[in-house]
């Protein structure tokens, strides 16, 4: 079949593999109809994720068809399911609680993982050897393991482009306003109008919020959320973003900050010069201005979600002004299982429309230029899906 | 750290002393020499007879297993302890740890494990380059729910013991797993292959095992990615693999 490996930094290629086959009895097999590429792959693609091999297949938001399954499970081949980005084993305490990114066992490499963190979550599709090293889901076919827990069957009344982000970004999204404490008539900030922002300022409309301020510097995503009804901060036309916030809101702030922008974040503050300085001196992995940023602009007792995804280590961050103004801070990966279904109800309900996101459609053979584009934010890139 | 133990009252002449030096170290430089895990347990034997030719005492004695041992002193050797929190019952952890015949489905080094009686069990372990090595166990105390341990029996050479507690866990999360495992690897070359066959990381080793324990015990499977597809080299050799069996007629 045909699948995108990485190969190294900014190198990703379509090659001929193997097709993926049962290992596990609760294994199910997926024939691709849809798959995108996520933001967090661009980390991947830049280099920034380590323990990654060349041939490694990539690609965590997928659909399809099923055409085998391992193990009496509820699936039957020919059903049309969305697979979430994140393996669940559905048996253990935090899959009990519906914590299904923090599974305790579906990463074979949790104890690599447990040396460098202390800690392992779940197995990840097409994320690094250091997340199990599973084989993803930019292919023709993938393997999914614990079959009965993870793909999610969708109507057939909805087409692939309206169901494929309940793999990750909309629910990524959605935990992340719903991560906000939010009361009625709330306002809300979001840095980063990338896909999960998008899905964060559409979900915070729909939990309640009153206001929606979303910071970015790319035009066209400013033009889409503001298609969402957000007011928007291009940070590369103000002074002080933080300040511009405070203006806006009459010096409070706002009542909850969303970090939708994690790890690779820019910028031209004196602040961002010393991230990527250190950085590029290997000091610090991590460059946090959108979370700093978030910080210092919060109200007091305030609360900053953060879905953005951090790796490492960061530097400078004001924990002084966190601790005085009492944030609350929540984050982490997304418990993708538990949000599909009421989220497949709002988009039936039509409250959420997932395929505006979408700017380029291509087929799989065309991943390397893709991954480019997105990359590089050309064409007006947001949102890229690829059909095998 | 080493207990040496008190000299024996044992009288042995002179000669028959620089006679087993002689020939301990013959055996101990044969059994260099030839460098399989044979030649190993030769020399380990020659050692032996040297060791004693000089000093009075037997190897086995160092790794503190004496005629009238109760088991591998805990001064003497390597001790591997691990926890980990399973979610199911004691009863059922035990129960499935009990059936000894289990233990290579998720202690990798074993090969396979097979009961002799209701206390004893010939285990079988995967030794460098391809060999085995054997030995049988004897379960000294059976709580049943609540703790298990053995003893190795019949080799002092890969003498081991080990022992597993089954602890209830708070807040119905199932049960805490407490596994040690104590193992003596002599001095020298042949230490070092014993140690090969607990794991190079012993501690590292037992983790992983304690996992893959958890994992069929919470979920029935143990989790793998063996067998995927993927590109680049590993992509060309599986075609070629698949291309030499057609060749074969397979």
């Amino acid at each position: 079949m045909k699948a995108v490996c990485w190969h190294g930094k900014r190198d990703v290629r379509v090659e001929n593999v193997p097709d993926p086959k049962i290992i596990n009895p609760r294994d199910a097999i997926i024939k691709i109809t849809l798959t995108a590429i996520c933001g967090s792959d661009l980390h991947l693609y830049n280099g920034f994720i380590p323990t990654m091999e060349a041939g490694d297949i990539l690609g965590h938001e997928f659909m399809g068809e099923v055409v085998e399954v391992g193990h009496e499970n509820g699936l039957k081949p020919g059903e049309r399911v969305v697979v979430p980005f994140a393996i669940a084993c559905g048996n253990c305490f935090y899959c009990k609680s519906g914590l299904t990114s923090a599974c305790d066992n579906s990463n074979p490499n949790a104890e690599l993982l447990e040396r460098k963190d202390g800690y392992s979550g779940a197995g990840l599709f097409g994320y690094s050897h250091l997340y199990g090293g599973y084989a993803g889901g930019q292919a023709e076919y993938v393997r999914v393991p614990y079959g009965d827990v993870g793909p999610f069957k969708v109507p057939d009344s909805l087409t692939d482009e309206e169901v494929l982000f309940l793999s990750d970004i909309l629910p990524t999204g959605y935990m992340a306003a719903e991560n906000c404490n939010l009361k009625d008539g709330d306002v809300v900030a979001v840095w980063g109008c990338g896909p999960v922002g998008q899905f964060a300022i559409r979900s915070a409309w729909l939990l309640g919020a009153g206001r929606v301020i979303a910071i970015d510097r790319f035009p066209e995503r400013l033009a889409l959320a503001r298609k969402a009804n957000a007011e928007t901060i291009d940070y590369e036309e103000v002074d002080d973003v933080v300040e511009q916030i405070k203006e806006m809101t009459g010096g409070v702030g706002p009542d909850s900050c969303i970090d939708a922008v994690g790890l690779e974040a820019h910028g031209h503050s004196i602040s961002a010069l010393y991230d990527r300085t250190k950085q590029m001196a290997m000091l610090q992995m991590d460059r946090p201005t959108a979370l700093r940023q978030a910080i210092q602009a919060c109200r007091k007792a305030g609360t900053v979600s953060i879905p953005g995804v951090y790796g490492a280590f960061i530097d400078n961050m004001p924990m002084g002004v966190a601790f005085g103004k009492g944030l609350t801070f929540k984050m982490g990966q997304t418990h993708v299982h538990g949000y599909m279904q009421p989220l497949l109800a709002q988009i039936e309900q039509g409250k959420i429309d997932t395929a505006s996101i979408i700017t380029h459609r291509v087929p799989l053979a065309e991943a390397p230029q893709a991954y480019d584009v997105f990359c590089n934010k050309e064409d007006e890139c947001i949102k890229v899906v690829m059909r095998p | 750290m080493e207990q040496i133990l008190p000299r024996t009252n044992r009288r042995e002449s002179q000669s028959s002393r620089m006679w087993s030096g002689v020939t301990g170290s013959m055996l101990l430089v044969y059994g260099m020499k030839r460098g399989s895990l044979l030649g190993r347990l030769v020399s380990l034997a020659g050692a032996d007879l040297l060791t004693h030719s000089i000093t009075g005492h037997h190897i086995h004695e160092t790794l503190g297993l004496t005629s009238s041992d109760e088991g591998i002193s805990h001064q003497v050797g390597v001790q591997v302890r691990r926890s980990l929190c399973v979610g199911v019952e004691p009863q059922q952890a035990y129960e499935f740890f009990r059936k000894f015949q289990n233990l290579p489905r998720f202690m990798k080094h074993l090969e396979s494990v097979s009961i002799l009686d209701n206390e004893r069990s010939r285990w079988v372990a995967k030794g460098p380059a391809g060999t085995h090595v054997e030995w049988d166990a004897r379960i000294i105390s059976d709580q049943a729910g609540e703790m298990i341990s053995w003893r190795s029996e019949n080799n002092p050479v890969v003498a081991n013991s080990g022992s597993v507690q089954f602890e209830k866990a708070p807040r119905g999360r199932g049960t805490i797993l407490r596994v040690s495992l104590q193992y003596a690897p002599p001095a020298g070359a042949l230490g070092a292959i014993i140690a090969k066959l607990f794991g190079e990381e012993p501690e590292l080793q037992l983790s992983t095992d304690l996992k893959r324990l958890k994992q069929v015990l919470e979920t029935g499977e143990i989790t793998t990615t063996e067998g995927q597809p993927a590109g680049g080299r590993r992509g060309r050799q599986a075609a070629r693999v698949r291309e030499d069996s057609t060749f074969q007629g397979s």
